[in-house]
């Protein structure tokens, strides 16, 4: 009865938040704010509180450390029980205080710098952002920057509103005014000085530019008034926001440097690789390994996007030549491929004259033992895209870079003769092509990615450098699988496996990117895949079926348990006999289960004898058995000190009545494992759960090994967690087979 | 009415049940399945929803601890397409270790109940012919190491099968042990002969067996351990 007089209470109850609004130079006022009611005449009722009037001109805000935001009709529902709110003049009241002040060329430079500031700081406010372009502001403030109308602490705000403003997305950048974008750009030109102001101004100026470019821009307009070496300047900074803006306009740039229908592709491929060698060059490495990687902070997931971005599109370059096919009339190329032949053969015979030899297919034995596919014309090696010309570059860089190293590996493989050598060309070509895998090479940047490697900031050919590491690790591979030419595929998902896992290290060097691949070795790898394999075996031992399938087969194992203990009893125990808890010397009693488990028949017997079932006279049925008594529970343990407890633990009764007053049999058995093993018996018998720790492990055991043999044939077969859906019986049973 | 099932031609396709195809009722078609298990698929339905097929080993009913004389659990039978995870042939050697791991397992579980220290060193063997097995059908190894491994695999198992006293067991085609109840003398007479075929072509294949003259003076007696 009183739930229902309640219960319409409650409903209006649930509309009802109760929180407190406050406003400067008032006291704060509780309130129950109702959901259901208008927004006005919410605010009408606070004013009224306050006796203010003209309620039209307030508006409520959050007042959270991370949410000032004003509250709408859209975002009320974000207004809980006991939230502080703010009583402030509404978005409108506000952009016509502001614009007034800043539209007003005579207003004191005070108060313009304030308001500008009150403008920044406001501008993150989507319903204010709106009102405040509805009022034209935008364009005001557009106007300021680009008839350089205000500068220092006033130029830095304005720039800063109109970064968040254009943030919302209302306006398009499409109306921006070239000369906008030419004066922003200024800003940032050889722009160094490290005042707090100007330290706001390149960085709003960065993000402009870059949003300006990303949004509709093209390369040129940002580009013709922005040398990418002042842009470059910035990677110095000392503020992370500034680095950040800069790499995130240079990504901009290197991505508005396509190909449009006036330019020929020649043309933007030029501009790529200028931006890129810019980026490669020894100062900027240098200026990211050092500011911005080895900055005090830890680089953020927002700068680590946009190193990744840039070196995405670094290494995107080496696309062209991974799908370029080597042109059979291309002489540098043919050049190259005597160069490997000459350097591996001729290193100690120079000077030696070899033309006699230059007949077609006259190198075939130098180019097989190269390990070319094609010993007769090598040059096919290179048809196959990816990975194309790229890989003759990086081989003919491994030659001449580290003689060496090249020499060794090519002349060890090429002197066996058994097909355990790892033959350099093919070998190469395919490792090339994993690389470019690995890497994406080709594959434009993402939103989220977030994975770059500080490794290929340290070098002007990380890319050549990193493939020079990974054909050295390639045979080294290859000799400890003791591979043959037909284990081609295995020894490259090994290699395929080092390689990412060490770049998962995110070395900082390349040289520690070798040292961590040489310690994952061939058996560091097996052994790793092992330590997977028993996980993922783990996990699945937990997947819903398995753990059905172990439900199915438990009743079964636990009968096999239980005919090991009856089996055990049958055998029967020599049981020292005890007397107030002493051992009585050399006396014993010998129990056995009759082999129907129908009767325990037991009689005393001496040390050594095994007395068989016709001898043992005294009988006991298991029908007579009422209660299973153990440790200090049997009556005849009671009065045992306790300092006897490990005979106490080991006894055992066997009862006739319920209450253990009549005992027929009263053992204490030899060890834990023995008194395991003939109480799960008697359970057994007298039909209860075996309990104990040894009937336990003996089922894991079991159940482990059953489950085990059992999934053998399903060895990598994946098991859904869920059972499929089992379909409509089918419409008849005629199989003809 | 056309025809609802196309039945498969030999050589028939293997199956593995993703999830366990339990409980039908006792008349009913279903062959019954539980996860792991592997089937051989005689026909499917033309709506590609159903298979119609047989267990390839039966588990349970060959168990220890059953009754034999207990009724065979229906070996053939439908089930839906979607329980059935397809499998392509595996290496020979493969089939070989999963059949002596199944034959151990069964005289395992008999060791249990009366030599606790044999159960013991039997488990350590099948773990590591376990784990042989498992690198083998990784095809990860390089050829090299992959012979030593099936070369360790075959010796582990004639070793094994040695020590365990184990004879020469008769199989089906699908490795599964035969009962001589199920089978009249004159076909297990050329079962047998079969079997010897089977074995000696099986050591030409592998000649480092150290065990080779084994098999040659090896009497058979049927079905000795199994029941």
């Amino acid at each position: 009865m009183t739930s229902k007089t309640f219960h319409p209470n409650k409903v209006q109850n649930a509309n009802v938040v109760k929180i407190a609004v406050q406003m400067e130079g008032q006291q704060a006022q509780l309130y129950q704010l109702n959901q259901t009611f208008n927004l006005g005449t919410i605010i009408q009722e606070i004013c009224n509180g306050w006796s203010l009037s003209d309620s039209d001109q307030y508006a409520l805000q959050f007042s959270d450390d991370n949410n000032k935001n004003y509250i709408t009709e859209k975002n009320r529902g974000g207004i809980k029980n006991g939230s502080m709110l703010q009583l402030a003049y509404s978005p409108s009241k506000k952009a016509d205080m502001i614009l007034s002040i800043l539209s007003n060329e005579s207003s004191p430079l005070d108060r313009k710098i304030d308001a500008a500031k009150k403008l920044s700081s406001l501008s993150g406010d989507n319903t204010f952002a709106k009102e405040f372009i509805i009022k034209e502001g935008l364009s005001l403030i557009t106007q300021l920057i680009q008839e350089k109308k205000c500068k220092g602490e006033m130029l830095a705000h304005c720039l800063l509103s109109f970064v968040e403003i254009m943030d919302h997305g209302i306006v398009s950048w499409s109306n921006l005014e070239l000369a906008f974008i030419s004066t922003v750009a200024e800003h940032v030109n050889g722009n160094s000085s490290q005042d707090k102001s100007n330290l706001l101004i390149i960085q709003a100026s960065l993000s402009i530019l870059e949003s300006y470019l990303n949004n509709v821009g093209q390369y040129g307009q940002v580009a013709n008034h922005l040398p990418l070496t002042n842009l470059v300047e910035h990677l110095s900074s000392p503020s992370h926001i500034i680095q950040q803006n800069a790499i995130a306009l240079i990504n901009a740039l290197f991505m508005k440097a396509e190909p449009n229908k006036t330019e020929p592709r020649k043309a933007e491929q030029d501009k790529r690789k200028a931006i890129a060698n810019t980026m490669c060059s020894k100062k900027v490495r240098q200026a990211i390994l050092t500011n911005v990687l080895g900055g005090q902070e830890k680089v953020g997931a927002e700068m680590a996007h946009q190193l990744y971005v840039l070196q995405t599109l670094t290494l995107g370059l080496l696309e062209e030549r991974m799908n370029t096919k080597m042109d059979p009339s291309d002489k540098d190329a043919h050049d190259k491929i005597m160069e490997l032949r000459r350097v591996a053969f001729e290193s100690d015979m120079i000077g030696v004259d070899t033309s006699s030899k230059r007949q077609m297919g006259g190198y075939a034995k130098d180019y097989h033992k190269l390990g070319f596919k094609y010993d007769i014309n090598p040059a096919q090696d290179f048809t196959e895209t990816p990975p194309g010309m790229l890989a003759l570059d990086c081989m003919i860089y491994f030659a001449r870079n580290y003689p060496e190293a090249y020499t060794k590996v090519v002349l060890e493989n090429s002197c066996r003769a058994d097909k355990h050598e790892c033959p350099f060309g093919r070998t190469s070509v395919e490792l090339v092509k994993v690389l470019c895998d690995i890497l994406r090479i080709g594959i434009p940047p993402n939103e989220q990615g977030v994975n770059y490697h500080p490794m290929f900031f340290t070098h002007d050919r990380p890319f050549e450098e990193f493939c020079c590491i990974c054909i050295v690790l390639l045979n080294k591979t290859w000799k400890e699988m003791g591979a043959t030419t037909e284990d081609f595929v295995k020894v490259f998902s090994i290699v395929r496996e080092q390689i990412t896992e060490a770049l998962n290290t995110h070395p900082a060097t390349l040289d520690k990117f070798r040292n961590v691949i040489d310690r994952l070795t061939y058996a560091e790898i097996k052994n790793r895949w092992q330590q997977k394999l028993i996980i993922i075996e783990e996990r699945e031992l937990h997947t819903k079926p398995i753990v059905e399938l172990k439900e199915l087969i438990t009743p079964e194992i636990i009968d096999l348990i239980k005919q090991q203990r009856l089996g055990y009893l049958v055998e029967g125990t020599r049981f020292t006999k005890y007397a107030k808890g002493l051992r009585q010397k050399n006396q014993f009693t010998y129990v056995r289960l009759s082999p129907n488990h129908k009767v325990f028949q037991y009689d005393d017997c001496t040390e050594k004898s095994t007395p068989q079932l016709e001898n043992l006279s005294n009988k006991l049925p298991v029908a007579e058995i009422k209660a299973l008594l153990v440790g200090n529970e049997c009556p005849y343990m009671k009065d045992v000190k306790p300092k006897k407890n490990t005979v106490q633990s080991l006894a055992f009764s066997l009862s006739l009545t319920d209450n253990g007053e009549m005992t027929s049999l009263d053992l204490v058995a030899p060890d834990e494992e023995v008194l395991a093993y003939w109480l799960d018996g008697i359970n057994a018998l007298l039909g209860n759960k075996m309990t104990s720790k040894e009937a336990m492990t003996d089922l894991e055991t079991l159940l482990s090994m059953e489950i085990k043999i059992r999934l053998l044939d399903a060895e990598g077969v994946k098991f859904p967690n869920e059972p499929p859906l089992v379909p409509e019986e089918p419409l008849n049973y005629d199989f003809n087979c | 009415m056309s025809n609802h099932w196309t039945p498969y031609r030999e050589p028939y396709k293997h199956g593995i049940a993703i999830h366990n195809f339990t409980r039908h009722a006792p008349s009913s078609p279903k062959l019954p399945l539980t996860v792991g298990q592997k089937v051989t698929i005689l026909a499917r339905s033309t709506d590609t929803l159903w298979y119609y097929g047989e267990t390839v080993y039966r588990f349970g009913v060959e168990s220890v601890t059953k009754n034999p004389n207990s009724p065979a659990v229906a070996r053939r039978g439908i089930f839906p397409c979607s329980y059935i995870h397809e499998i392509y042939k595996s290496d020979s050697i493969v089939d070989e270790i999963t059949c002596v791991l199944r034959e151990w397992h069964v005289l395992w579980k008999t060791l249990y109940l009366r030599d606790r220290d044999g159960f013991n060193s039997l488990q350590k063997k099948m773990f590591n012919l376990i784990q042989l097995r498992r690198k083998i059908v990784s095809e990860k190894l390089p050829l090299d190491e992959l012979k030593s491994v099936r070369s360790v695999a075959s010796t582990m198992m004639d070793v094994g099968n040695k020590t365990l006293g184990l004879d020469l067991v008769v199989r089906d085609e699908n490795s599964n042990l035969i009962k001589p109840k199920d089978v009249s003398a004159p076909n297990m007479y050329k079962l047998h002969a079969e079997a010897n075929k089977r074995i000696r072509v099986s050591l030409k294949e592998r000649p480092n067996s150290a065990y080779s003259d084994m098999y040659t003076t090896m009497c058979h007696s049927i079905g000795k351990f199994i029941f």
